[in-house]
């Protein structure tokens, strides 16, 4: 092989670092286009969290009241508890700050990193976020109204 | 000499293109395929499921009738959907409560039913065949 096929090899094999790199981007854009429907058609993130967010009011391992039988709706104070609703409440994406009303305001957050992350909630393309109100009964000494608010951020 | 290197080379880099086209196609094909649709809506709806019945304030049962070759692994926080034809399964993960018993369920469909029954924060999954 002379010099100049040997030139000419190593230039070819240079050209086609940019051509594969072309060939990705290009694949994946079709990809990217072609998958857009199938993508949307299965959008469930508020489904999800409001799935989600009635585990805290209707079962008794989290917040639901119970004496003989459930009372969905009536929370009962002494389970408003961090490790509680910790271990009622398990996920590695989903970030959630319980706000609890009447008298006083007590705040729980759950996955705090996430849930502290509640001012990228603009970022739509990797955050989804949603914020809820129940109004509830609240066992203490006796029951009274209150206000609970859930507000949920999932990392997509 | 020169003409035969770069005849070699034409012929590289049009074998590279042609299969190229072909894992796009297959890729492509994977994706949007009924099967796979199919398999993301199963995985979701089974997954959104579960999570429903940790908010039980109940025991209750659920059916999810005809299931065909299809294998489903509920592990630690993910439930695991898969064509039996298929190398990768579709994911959902799950949020779950520790006060259950921990999931460990590995079923495989042929054309069954799958029975999911919730008692006394304890999940169990059940299949059994259509008649």
């Amino acid at each position: 092989m002379n010099k100049k096929s040997q030139f000419d090899t190593t230039k070819e094999l240079l050209l086609w670092i940019p051509r594969i790199i072309l060939i990705v981007i290009v694949v994946g854009t079709v990809f990217y286009i072609v998958t857009i429907p199938i993508r949307k058609n299965f959008e469930i993130n508020e489904l999800h969290q409001n799935i989600l967010r009635q585990r805290f009011v209707y079962s008794e391992n989290c917040m639901a009241y119970k004496e003989n039988k459930i009372y969905p709706g009536i929370v009962d104070i002494k389970k408003f508890e961090k490790e509680n609703l910790e271990k009622c409440f398990q996920s590695n994406k989903i970030g959630v700050t319980l706000n609890l009303m009447n008298n006083t305001l007590k705040t729980i957050k759950i996955n705090e990193k996430i849930a502290e992350k509640d001012i990228f909630c603009i970022d739509k393309k990797h955050f989804s976020c949603t914020n809820y109100t129940y109004y509830v009964l609240i066992k203490n000494e006796i029951i009274e109204p209150g206000l609970l608010n859930i507000h949920m951020v999932k990392t997509k | 000499m020169h003409k035969a290197n770069a005849l070699l080379e034409k012929q590289l880099i049009w074998t590279f293109y042609l299969i190229l086209a072909v894992i796009i196609y297959f890729m492509l094909q994977n994706s949007i395929s009924e099967k796979s649709f199919f398999e993301e809506y199963l995985v979701k709806e089974i997954g959104l499921t579960i999570d429903t019945l940790y908010s039980s304030p109940g025991d209750i049962q659920l059916e999810f009738y005809y299931l065909r070759d299809v294998n489903l692994i509920v592990k630690k926080n993910n439930l695991e959907v898969k064509y039996l034809t298929k190398s990768f399964p579709k994911i959902y993960p799950l949020t779950t409560d520790k006060n259950y018993d921990e999931l460990n369920e590995e079923l495989r469909f042929n054309n069954a039913t799958l029975k999911i029954t919730r008692n006394n924060n304890k999940l169990i999954f059940e299949s059994y065949e259509n008649e």
